[in-house]
Parts: structure tokens; sequence; C-alpha cells
């Protein structure tokens, strides 16, 4: 039998001894904490020399390089020089092999947790082999290394100043004591009197090993994401008590043990050797190979979670001349025309500011809470339009860094401020959060509306979740006709595509097909051509009020949702076929009791479809750059779209040209359509 | 009952088995090579006895293979009473004979199939001295000295440890631990006995000294909770042959009322023959130099100034029929011992 000794400088309660089964083989593993006693730990080991086959040290920085030079604590390095007989392993290998690859597997697979994220390391000294991968997702880190290791409330803020800092008090740290480190408070009470740790205590994402919570003393870690390489039960439960939203454990399962750790296993692995000499980063391949212990994550939610509170920024502009009159404080501008219109011409030079605050939006999903920042810039869109983009992109950057400092997870452009230049990608690129257009919840919305009103009209047949009937797309070589024909080619029978130009649609079609190719796809350079058989059409073109399509055409009954502006079918047409339903848009409400302090043109909880995407994405708490640029991806159509199910955004209203439109009108629409059908 | 007994060879399993070894069915004496002499023949020579040569510190105790297997197959009851006991043992010795030896034990538990009881012998230290009053179920988090230290970690293991559904756990916690009140007899010095040691090395100076007085850095209201070791082996023989229905039950051996320090120090200047009167000194940063000047371990300052009660509410509720501690005894129990060493000086 093989004996196996891990030893650190742990809590005695954690002791335990156990038999495990590997690779045909017993081995007995205890496991002794010494509460923090480095002399009891080295007289120990002493001790248990010669009478366990390895001696597994934990509790311990592991030896890092940096730049060549090799770091390695004193303590470890006497420690392993007192046994004659027994090797000691304190992991390191196999760590540097593991955790670097799992850090890669969880920015694939995770890819929320890092992007753009504010990530904090108690030490960035023991996990310096993969700071570049993180730096790669994120260019936000912050190094409490001179404060873990030093006790100096200081921050480091990137790789290479942590490189300097190492290389600096190289001399002093390795005299450091084990001990004086433990205990090092992170709680709320020491960070308030040390202001260089605030910016610490905002990150979104740790990483500490599990060494690190031996020594680290923190009390509040709400909503915070958690990355480490072990942790027992006892930890989770702990961390899961001081808030912590999510766990992500990058271990190997290879072994059942209460408490794992990459020495244990390094130690297992050198108890199969025949002699004392340390394992080779060969060998270690070797058993990589043979166990397939490629990375694992475990994502562990915090199941007590409820109510945790996030917030996030949108962006707004009055949309007309009168809404800016409304502004507190701009009211006194209404007197004359002129002077409003002085009013327009000069407010824009004032900078965007804070405006309001809309609070109460609930997940029902989760219970997470969300509030909202509301920043108004005073830019009617006609003076938006006129102003140098450049400008406009410094002063919306201006509110996004502005929106960071008050703790916003994320922000959102709202109506104009999203058209202005390239659609959001270069406010994205400069702001320090993330940014999203809405784009994507407002397609889903539009989509909704045309579904709710299809169904309610109830003349389509409806098999197995698909209308038998024609839906066609006017504009479908566009960026939203795109994106609706690929997103419900999955719940119609034949889809009409049109658009002017040919080679520009068979590429669509061939997209669709490749979607659902079961679904009929056809495609016509003429509205009208199928305009006879279609129950619903969307038309989304860009011809500024030419006519598309003759309303005369339309089917009785038929459905139209119209999502060009201006309107391709002018309000007159709509009016001269009360048998057909025209339809502009969806507008959503938020779930919870939401309240916004400021008068814009809300009431209850329905919300601008843009301002709900950003609500959503702080809710499901994927702080990324949802939708941006004029392109529009159908999947995260489909994504924003189940989120929205999960947290309970919905549709609140169908608006037609100027109003909502009631279901009562919808009944209307269809009884004229249906006497219409029969006397054909 | 079959049991297996550790700490067979120190001072209170010595005594415990002396006295119940004729009530038990069988038992395994577990000690280190080369200790066995220390039990004594008649118990040895006792055909309900089996001595098993083995060691604590190891995972498997070291048994050798056969009797290792009869005993997992045998045993119903571990009653472990072995550990390190000095006021002045270094961290390692407490940590390993301490914690490392009731984790072992703890392991060993799970391997035995017929196990129902396991009695682990704990100590009056793991209170915290800070607690005015101290309740069974307490457990200090501060040690004044390694081996509380090493006696805190051990009972909070062995109350964490997952043992089988079947067995239940009973945790003793034997006070101050003097000798035999029929004998006086105590096989090392310890405790109060330091005091004592230390008073007939000053014997001479304290005699001739022109002033009748003796300063002497103490609480004039703290008491020691001081109990016989005959007392507190009797007590373990009722407790673990009539046990309560818990699963899990901690008592406190101390008498409900402790001795004064005051009385404890008259009574052995008493013994003494000397009649100086005691000037307590107030609580101070110098007094554990003093007492390390003086040979005396430092954590009996601790002692002399603790304000701690120990509630004895579980055995009062479980076994009324115990009579209290009788402080009186501790008087002819510290006499005998006294006319013991200044006859052999």
């Amino acid at each position: 039998m093989i004996e196996i000794l891990r030893i650190g400088l742990f809590s005695s309660d954690e002791n335990y001894d156990k038999l495990i089964n590997f690779q045909s083989k017993k081995i007995q593993i205890k496991n002794i904490g010494t509460n923090g006693d480095v002399g009891l730990l080295k007289t120990l080991v002493k001790d248990f020399d010669g009478r366990v086959d390895v001696i597994c040290l934990s509790s311990f920085p592991c030896q890092i390089r940096i730049k060549g030079k090799l770091f390695i604590h004193p303590d470890v390095e006497e420690i392993k020089s007192l046994t004659t007989k027994t090797p000691v392993v304190d992991g390191h290998i196999l760590r540097d092999i593991y955790f670097p690859w799992s850090v890669r597997r969880i920015a694939s697979n995770y890819p929320d947790v890092l992007k753009n994220k504010r990530i904090g390391f108690p030490s960035g000294a023991v996990h310096y082999s993969f700071i570049r991968e993180v730096e790669e997702q994120s260019d936000r880190l912050f190094f409490a290394d001179p404060y873990f290791i030093l006790g100096v409330p200081k921050l480091i803020r990137s790789s290479k100043q942590l490189e300097r800092f190492l290389s600096v008090t190289k001399l002093f740290i390795s005299k450091i004591k084990m001990s004086s480190m433990a205990g090092r408070s992170f709680r709320e009470t020491t960070i308030k009197k040390n202001p260089f740790l605030k910016d610490f205590a905002k990150c979104d994402v740790y990483f500490c090993n599990q060494t690190q919570f031996d020594f680290i003393d923190f009390d509040n870690l709400d909503g915070k994401t958690i990355i480490t390489d072990f942790l027992s039960e006892e930890k989770k439960e702990k961390l899961f008590n001081c808030g912590v939203h999510r766990i992500l454990c990058c271990s190997p399962n290879v072994v059942d043990l209460p408490e794992m750790s990459f020495a244990i296993l390094e130690g297992i692995f050198q108890s199969f050797k025949d002699d004392r000499a340390p394992l080779t980063s060969k060998e270690i391949f070797d058993w990589i190979e043979l166990l397939d212990l490629s990375p694992q994550v475990k994502e562990s939610l915090n199941p007590y979670q409820k109510g945790e509170k996030r917030k996030f920024g949108f962006i707004l502009h009055p949309l007309s001349r009168d809404y800016l009159l409304k502004v507190p404080g701009l009211n006194l501008f209404q007197k004359s025309p002129s002077i409003a219109k002085l009013a327009e011409r000069t407010t824009p030079y004032l900078p965007g500011f804070k405006f309001g605050k809309i609070s109460g939006i609930e997940s029902e999903a989760t219970g997470v809470k969300v509030d909202c920042d509301l920043y108004l810039v005073l830019e009617t869109p006609k003076e938006m339009m006129r102003k140098n983009k450049n400008k406009m992109y410094d002063k919306l950057v201006k509110i996004t860094y502005q929106a960071e400092k008050s703790d916003n997870k994320m922000i959102g452009l709202g109506a104009y401020t999203k058209i202005v230049g390239d659609a959001g990608v270069t406010i994205a690129n400069r702001s320090p959060l993330p940014v999203t257009t809405g784009n994507s919840l407002s397609s889903a919305a539009t989509l909704w509306a045309a579904d709710f009103a299809v169904k309610k009209m109830n003349l389509v047949e409806r098999k197995s979740d698909v209308y038998q009937g024609t839906l066609m797309i006017v504009g479908a070589t566009g960026s939203i006709g795109k994106v609706s024909a690929k997103v419900l080619c999955r719940t119609w029978k034949k889809i009409v595509l049109v658009a002017p130009k040919p080679y520009k649609l068979i590429d669509v079609a061939e997209e669709v097909k490749e979607i659902n190719p079961i679904c009929d796809v056809v495609y016509s350079t003429n509205a009208n051509e199928f305009a006879s058989e279609c129950d619903l059409i969307i038309t989304t073109t860009s011809a500024q009020g030419k006519k598309i399509i003759d309303i005369n055409e339309i089917k009785s009954g038929c459905v139209v949702c119209d999502v060009s502006r201006p309107f391709d079918i002018s309000k007159e047409d709509a009016i001269s076929r009360p048998d057909i339903l025209v339809i502009a848009s969806g507008e959503v409400e938020l779930p919870g009791r939401v309240q916004v302090n400021r008068d814009i043109g809300l009431h209850g909880n329905v919300v601008y479809a843009c301002l709900a995407e950003t609500a959503l994405l702080t809710m499901e708490g994927r702080y990324e750059p949802f939708s941006l640029s004029r392109d529009l991806s159908y999947k995260k159509v489909i994504e924003i779209d189940r989120m929205a199910r999960k947290h309970g955004v919905k549709l609140a209203a169908v608006m037609g040209h100027d109003q909502e439109i009631t279901v009562g009108e919808i009944e209307l629409c269809r009884s004229h359509a249906l006497e219409n059908r029969s006397k054909k | 009952m079959k049991a297996l007994i550790t700490g067979s060879t120190g001072f209170i399993g010595n005594e415990f088995i002396s006295n119940s070894i004729d009530s038990f069915e069988h038992v395994y004496l577990l000690c280190r090579k080369g200790s066995e002499d220390k039990i004594s023949l008649k118990v040895k020579n006792n055909p309900k006895c089996s001595v098993v040569i083995g060691d604590l510190v190891n995972v498997h105790l070291s048994i050798q293979d056969e009797q290792l297997e009869e005993i997992y197959q045998s045993i119903e009851t571990i009653i472990h009473i072995a550990g390190a006991y000095s006021l002045s043992d270094s961290a390692a010795s407490s940590y390993r004979a301490n914690v490392i030896g009731t984790q072992n034990m703890c392991y060993f538990s799970k391997q035995c199939l017929n196990l129902k009881f396991f009695h682990y012998i704990s100590s009056y230290v793991v209170n915290s001295i800070y607690n005015p009053i101290n309740s069974e179920d307490d457990i200090g988090s501060d040690s004044i000295n390694e081996y509380s230290r090493s006696k805190i970690n051990a009972e909070t293991l062995i109350r964490k440890f997952k043992f089988d559904q079947n067995v239940k756990l009973r945790i003793y916690r034997p006070g101050v631990v003097i000798g035999n009140s029929l004998t006086g007899y105590i096989p090392k010095i310890d405790g109060p006995y330091y005091l004592i040691e230390t008073l007939l090395k000053f014997e001479k100076v304290i005699r001739k000294s022109p002033i009748k007085m003796i300063p002497i850095p103490f609480n004039p209201v703290s008491k020691v909770p001081l109990i016989p070791v005959d007392t507190v082996s009797l007590w373990l023989k009722k407790m673990i042959f009539k046990p309560s229905h818990h699963v899990l039950r901690i008592y406190h051996l101390l008498p409900e009322e402790g001795m004064l320090v005051k009385d404890l120090i008259t009574i052995i200047l008493g013994h003494l023959g000397m009649t100086s009167k005691l000037i307590p000194i107030p609580n101070n940063p110098i007094n554990k130099s003093l007492f390390k000047a003086l040979d005396l371990p430092e954590s009996l300052v601790d002692h002399f100034y603790s304000l701690s009660k120990y509630s004895i509410n579980n055995r009062k509720e479980d076994y009324p029929e115990l009579l209290d501690a009788d402080n009186s005894l501790l008087d002819s129990t510290l006499g005998k011992f006294i006319r013991q060493q200044v006859n052999h000086d």
C-alpha cells in the first residue's frame, strides 16, 4: 500500500484519512493541517520522513518563473531539504500545465465570465503562468500583491507592473514569513479605510487558489465570480454565504477526496515512480494522456442568492424639440419658437449628465434585481445628425466613463445615439464598459408583435408549431430582413424573399435553406407577385416612402408588419383596407415593479426594447457588447428571445402607425377579413 | 463489553483499568513497544486482558495483522485515553500525540465492524478561560499553551468526524487531575504539583525570612477545578458502563465548585509547616517571566487568574446518583504527597 501525507498550514479541522483506489493500487492519504504553524509543520515533515511514500506540501506559494528568474519561497526550499528518504512535492508542475489550460477553456466555454470584466487577483504572482491568457480577455486587471504579500495597500494594474514589482522586491519578499500573511483582511471595513483597494473590491471576477483562501479574510463578495482550482464543500458554502454569485473550479476529477489539490495529485503520480527523483513535465504529460485529464470546469451557482443587485446605464436624448423643452430647467425656453430653436442649437454644447433612475426591475427566474441609471445628452435627432460624429463619440464615451464610476455593469445606447457613425462599434471600443445597441431585442420584439397579431387574427392553420401559410419578407437582404427570415423560417411553411438585387437574394435563400431545409423558400424582385397569397408580410426597406407594395394586391386577413421608417405602407393605405392588420412595432415590458423617477414618456413597466435588452443582459450577467454595428445576427436574436422568456421580459403592446392596437381592433379587422373572404 | 483502550500506561488509564478490568468481557490494551512493563502484573495476568503492541501515531496503529483483524471483528467500544499531557510540551509533541493520535483512532474506528461507542478523554482546557461559564457544548478558540491548543484541535476534529451511523460518541473533560486520594500517589509532577516543588525549593528562604508574607501572583477569587484521579476513574466507569441514550454527549469531570487558588496554596504551605501570609499580586505582564524564572509553567498564570466556571449539567442530568467531588479529599491527597516528598528528600 502506498501512503501519502498531505501537509499544510490550513486548519486541523480539515484533517482526514482516506483510502483510495487508483490505477489498481491502494493509496492511504493522510491530511494534516498545522493551523498556520510553520515550525510545527517542519517538525512533522521530519517526523514523517521515511514513514510515508510521498509528502505533498500545501499552503505555500508555488514556485514561479518570471522572465527567466525563479522565485521559490525559502520555506518551501527548506522543507524540501528536510527529508532524506521521502520525496516532497508541491504540485507546481501539474498546476502550471493544468490551470492555464483550464483558463483557456473558461474563456471559450463561458465567454461572459472574463470578457471585458474587472478581474482581481489577491496575488497575481502565483497566477503568473496564465496572466497573459487573462489579459487577452480583459485589460482591466487588478493585482493586490503589494497588499497581500507586504501589507502595503497599493494596487498593480498590469502584468508589466507586476513583473517590475516582483523583481524589485524579490529579496525582501523571500524573507517574509508565511504567518505574516495569514488573515490578510479584504473585509468591507478594511477596504473602506484603504482607498487604494477600492478598485479591487469593485472587481467582478477574482482568481484565487485554494491555498489563498486559507490566508484571506473576506466578508462581502456580493455578486462576484470566483475562479479557483479546488474547493472543498465547506469553503464553497462559506463563499456562497458571503454572497458569491458563481464559482468556477478548474480541477481534474481523478480521485474522490474531501480536499483535493494539485499537490496531492502530483504526489500520487510521484508515488508510482521507483525513485525519489522529481517528476518531469514529460511524465506529467504521460499521466494527463493516460487519465485523459482535459480541463474540466465545474460551475456552481449560489443556491441562496435572491435579490442580488446590479446596475446598468442607458443613454437617452430628446426625440424632438418639444421633448427637449420638457427637460427640467429648459422649460423656460418654451416661451417663443425662436427661443426654443436657440435652445435646440445651444444645449448640445453641454456635456451629457445623469438624468434619472429606473428601479425595481427584478428577474422572474433568478430574482436578480436590476437598476438603471439614465444618462441624457441634449442633442435632438436633427442636431445629432448635423454634429461631427467624432465629437458625438467623445461625448458618449465620456458618459460611459461616468457610468463606470457609478458601478454600472454595462451601458445601452438609446434612440439615435446608436445610429451615429458606425452604430456603436467605436464607442464600444473606447468605452470601459460593454456597450450594446439593443437592436437584437428590438427585432425580437417586432417579431413577437407579428406573431401575436397572426395568432390573434387566427386565420392561418398551425401544425406542430409551424404556420401552414406563406410569409413574405420585403427587403430580405437587409439586416433586419435577413434576421427575420432566418428566425421565422422555423415556424413558417413557405417563405417569399423579396429584394431588388437577385444575386443577394440567392445567398440569403441558401442561408435560410441551411437553417431549415424543409421550409419552402422562394424569392422574387417584385413584392406584388406573391402579395395575394401571403398571410404575414414583413417590410423592412430603405425605400424612403416610395410605394413598394400595392395595398390592393394584399390578401384579405394578412398581417403586415412595417418595420421601415418612413413607413412603406402609409397611414392612408392602411385605413383603406380595414381587413388587413398593419402593425409597426412591438413594445416590451420589464418584470418587477418598475419605477422611473423622470418623465421619459414611459408608463408602467413598458420600456424601449433597446433598454430592455441592456436590462436582460445585466440580469443574465452577460456583460458584453451583445448587439453592435448594423449587422444583426439571427443567433443573437434567438438568444435574447430565450433570455427574455427566462427573465420575464414580455411583449406589452402591438403598435400601429401612431398608437397601440387593441385586441378589439384586431377582432374587428378579423371580422372584416372573414366577411371579405366569404364574399369572394 | 469488549473494548480497545489506549493510554493504559498513563495516569488516568492505569487507574481506570485497575479499577474496572473485571467489569469488561475483554480488553485490548494498546501500548507502545517497551511500555508494556508499565502495566501492572495484576492487570497483565488477568485472562480478560490482551496487550496489543502498536503506536497511535501511525494510521493502522502499527498493530500486527492477525491481532488487527481480531480487534476489528470483536470490539464494541473504544476508550481513547492516550494523549500527551504536560503544560510545558512543545507544539509538535502535543500535536503528534493529541491531534494525529485522535485522528488515527477515528479512522481506526471506521474499520471496526461492531463498534457502538467511542469514548474520548478530552480535558477541561478546551474551554475558554475567558468565558465566565463554559457549557459542555462550548469549545474555546483561544488557547493558553500548546497542550490546550492540541486538545482543542483534537476535540474539534473528533466532533466533526463522521462516525458510522450506529456509533455513539462520548467526550469526557476531566479537570486538573491530582493524585490518588488514598495513597497520594501521582506518577509525574504536573499542575499544582509544580507549585509544591517550587515551594519546597524555596523552603529555607521562606522559613528564614523575617517577614512572614509570600507574594504570589494569583487572583483571590480564582478557582481551580481539582479532582483526584480515583474519582475520575470511578465516574468514567459509571458513565462507560451505563451510557445515556444520546448520540453525542459531553461531560465535565470536575467538581461543581473548584478550589480557591488561595486555599490550595494555604493547604500546601500548611502541609509544609509554614504559616506565612499570602499576598496576591495582581495580574501583570511580568508574571509569566517570573513563573519562568521559578521553573513554573507559564500557563499556570492563566489558571491562577481565571474566573471561568464549568457547567456540570449533563452529568447531573444523566447521573444524578454521582455525588459531587469532595474538595476536602484534596487536602489529604496533597498532604500525603507532600509528606512522601519531604520524607524522600
